[in-house]
């Protein structure tokens, strides 16, 4: 009989390893019960399959659109792009401007929280009606699309950024006083990194808005890209088509949300991140 | 330092003398608009501690021992009466941020920098306000010199979260200490560490002081700790904080573990113990 102490093979210990081969597991034991379930359930339930297509629908549709698909992805992300960015470099700027002075913080709060809780998504028709009044011969309604993003997307990241420069103990308030610090000596040393991490977590939000944002732009502008072309499907009952373009739409937010991880995670070496925002 | 003493009034001069900290007539009360509840925190506190004393201040609870520090920080402004460090108000322009450090009882060590880089943080920034002279290497020297002092010699490269909570106390020590600083003071700075490691650190203290000849000026809610550190020790009344016992610390220098089983060291702790229960 061997003793657990001396198990050499790593087989049933607690090691991280371990751990993250069962989280992987169970994450592949979920999704394929997942399909599995929408593949089998609507046929025994007795639904058609043009109302309720099943995964091997979805994969075939997806399988002949491909191409036309992979055409529209450029304008639509770019969009995104261009907005999250956008609305990156301001909530940082804003935000850290905000945080030096109190006063005015105090007078914009109510301002920057009730904007972000209106649903901003019901603008659009408003937006693109408005960008419709730039008289610029290059700008077309394409821009509503950027500025749907830009304006989805940046107030949650404006508030993590704030929430996130003023996130500083007592102590180290205090500390920075006694040594006469400025504002911009707090933000440089303490307010800025004690930051990045509400920033990362408001980034990893703020693309998927920023997505959204893009996707209902085209919704209503009718402008090419992977949001219309979801549009024509739904407007067609394409059901199948409108379900594959919106799964493609999911992963490039997924892949991009990613990325953003593994660079905080990289870039914040003294804190734990999420994938999802928020706490760990 | 003589610019300082011909700006005084000669009534300042009465009051200050020569002592390194001097509080005339202090009174605290917080909320002083007439709408809000107020705090009586402090009431008349006289109080001078010499160039190279060492004092202690307890008190019950809310007694206003963090607020007397906090107001020879320059952190609070008294409401009546004035605080000088060294001569020079603490509230007033000429106050030098050189002059004082401040150990508080939570390590404030940033998660982002080195241990090095945390000793370095107020030379950079006193630095780029011109509070102080001389180079970056000189006090990088004195970084590595006060690293070994403080005993934490090779964890320069280390960040705060792999080192011990009273090994990042010794950080935030020594960060105090770079600037040389002639007065620190001290809140509760052991207050959140085991016994043992708390006596370990009251020895080294005691030796830091020797060497370094600062005023110290601690907070602490621990008497025997109070006895064996301090040339005096202040009690406080419950609020409004009143001085109510100055006892003067006649025990030999240089202090060792043994002091604390000295029967002077016994009587002088059973009398602070029973003046501050006749007080409080």
């Amino acid at each position: 009989m061997e003793k657990i102490g001396e198990r050499t093979s790593g087989v049933g210990r607690i090691t991280p390893a371990n751990t993250k081969r069962t989280r992987w597991t169970l994450s592949v034991i979920g999704v394929v019960s997942w399909l599995l379930l929408w593949q089998f359930v609507p046929r025994l339930l007795g639904l058609q399959a043009r109302y309720f297509p099943t995964p091997v629908d979805v994969y075939d549709e997806l399988a002949r659109i491909w191409e036309p698909v992979l055409k529209a992805i450029p304008p639509t992300l770019q969009a995104a792009i261009v907005g999250f960015l956008l609305s990156l470099v301001l909530s940082i700027a804003i935000g850290a401007i905000l945080v030096s002075n109190e006063a005015i913080l105090e007078a914009l709060m109510p301002f920057i929280v009730g904007v972000n809780t209106v649903p901003r998504i019901a603008m659009t028709p408003l937006i693109i009606y408005w960008v419709g009044f730039i008289p610029v011969t290059w700008i077309d309604l394409w821009l509503a699309n950027y500025v749907m993003a830009l304006w989805v997307a940046f107030f949650p990241m404006l508030i993590a950024a704030i929430d996130g420069f003023r996130d500083i103990d007592e102590d180290t308030k205090n500390m920075l006083e006694v040594y006469g610090a400025t504002e911009w000596q707090a933000f440089k040393y303490v307010r800025f990194k004690n930051g990045l991490p509400f920033i990362f977590d408001g980034m990893k939000i703020g693309f998927i808005l920023a997505m959204v944002g893009a996707v209902v732009g085209e919704f209503v502008s009718n402008t090419f890209g992977v949001g219309s072309m979801a549009a024509s499907a739904i407007s067609r009952t394409s059901v199948s088509r409108a379900i594959s373009i919106v799964l493609v739409l999911g992963f490039i937010s997924a892949t991009v949300v990613f990325v953003i991880y593994v660079a905080e995670s990289r870039l914040i070496f003294w804190r734990d991140s999420s994938v999802m925002g928020g706490e760990p | 330092m003589s610019s300082e003493t011909a700006t005084e009034t000669p009534a300042d001069a009465t009051t200050s003398g020569d002592s390194m900290i001097s509080f005339s007539g202090v009174d605290k009360i917080y909320g002083t608009d007439a709408a809000e509840e107020s705090v009586h925190a402090l009431t008349d506190v006289d109080l001078d501690v010499e160039p190279g004393e060492f004092v202690s201040v307890v008190g019950p609870s809310g007694c206003g021992k963090t607020t007397l520090l906090h107001m020879a920080a320059g952190i609070l402004e008294p409401t009546n009466g004035s605080v000088k460090i060294d001569g020079v108000d603490v509230n007033g322009p000429e106050h030098e941020r050189n002059k004082l450090g401040l150990v508080f009882q939570h390590p404030v060590a940033l998660q982002w920098r080195t241990v090095r880089k945390n000793v370095m943080l107020p030379v950079q920034i006193l630095k780029e306000n011109g509070e102080i002279e001389g180079d970056m290497d000189h006090y990088r020297e004195r970084a590595e010199d006060l690293l070994s002092l403080v005993g934490l010699e090779g964890f320069g490269d280390s960040y705060p979260n792999e080192l011990s909570g009273g090994m990042q106390q010794r950080v935030t020590i020594t960060q105090s200490l770079i600037y040389e600083p002639s007065v620190l003071l001290m809140d509760e700075p052991f207050g959140s560490l085991d016994a043992m490691t708390k006596d370990e650190l009251n020895l080294e203290l005691l030796r830091i002081w020797n060497e370094t000849e600062k005023t110290i000026l601690f907070i602490t809610h621990d008497l025997d700790e109070a006895v064996f550190l301090s040339d005096r020790v202040i009690v406080l009344s419950p609020r409004p904080g009143e001085i109510v016992d100055d006892i003067e610390i006649d025990l030999p220098r240089p202090r060792t573990e043994d002091t604390r089983g000295s029967e002077r060291f016994i009587e002088l702790s059973a009398e602070i113990h029973r003046h501050f229960k006749s007080h409080v």
